[in-house]
């Protein structure tokens, strides 16, 4: 199988559908942790820049810093693995394409977790700003 | 076809069908949570940025998020 061919044709078996289906989840995978990426940056920035005033701003900054790297280690690992994944056109038995389907839900759960974490880390951030500055609305 | 390939076709195509619904409850989780974001990015437009063209941005944000929504949970239906 074409790891760069993601259309479906007919006469694909499952296994091949599988894979493409899988292959295309892992670019939206990768794209989501290149968003956080930024997102990160950009977070980390506001607390280096005039909004930290006020705020627990080292402890959110080491926090951020801490998911960034988490966010670029699992970033690396999916390339990674996306790289590998151009060996499944030598796979001979289902015993081998098995070994991919089994990788691919293993990094779907390791995204889903960092994800989970990120959102409630990011919450956290949120609740906080809007705690600061809710205050001030009420006065107005 | 005979009926182990019927039978064969019939499991992957089930199996096919319960991994997409997760992945749209993933898909619907993920909108939900661009929804509350969007309260607090509001809050925050409102007491820190002050800009009307801001405040357009995230009305067709949320209008544009919430037919995402409505698309989502008519295909999981």
């Amino acid at each position: 199988m074409n790891n760069s061919n993601t259309t479906i044709f007919t006469h694909d078996n499952e296994i091949d559908v599988t894979h493409k289906i899988n292959t295309i989840e892992l670019d939206n995978w990768i794209n989501h942790l290149k968003y956080i990426k930024k997102e990160l940056q950009n977070l980390i920035g506001l607390y280096s820049g005039d909004v930290k005033k006020g705020f627990n701003s080292i402890s959110k900054t080491i926090k951020f810093e801490k998911k960034n790297a988490e966010n670029e280690n699992l970033l690396s690992a999916l390339q990674r693995y996306q790289l590998s994944r151009q060996e499944i056109i030598e796979c001979e038995d289902m015993q081998c394409d098995m070994v991919f389907i089994t990788e691919h839900e293993s990094y779907r759960h390791s995204y889903l977790y960092h994800l989970d974490k990120y959102r409630r880390l990011k919450d956290e951030f949120f609740n906080e700003i809007q705690g600061k500055l809710k205050l001030p609305t009420s006065k107005l | 076809m005979n009926i182990t390939s019927f039978e064969k076709l019939e499991t992957y195509r089930k199996l096919c069908v319960k991994k997409d619904l997760i992945e749209l409850s993933h898909w619907i989780d993920t909108v939900e949570h661009i929804n509350v974001e969007l309260d607090s990015l509001v809050i925050i437009e409102k007491n820190l940025i002050k800009s009307q063209s801001m405040v357009h941005h995230l009305q067709g944000l949320r209008r544009k998020n919430t037919l995402v929504m409505g698309t989502l949970c008519q295909n999981e239906g």
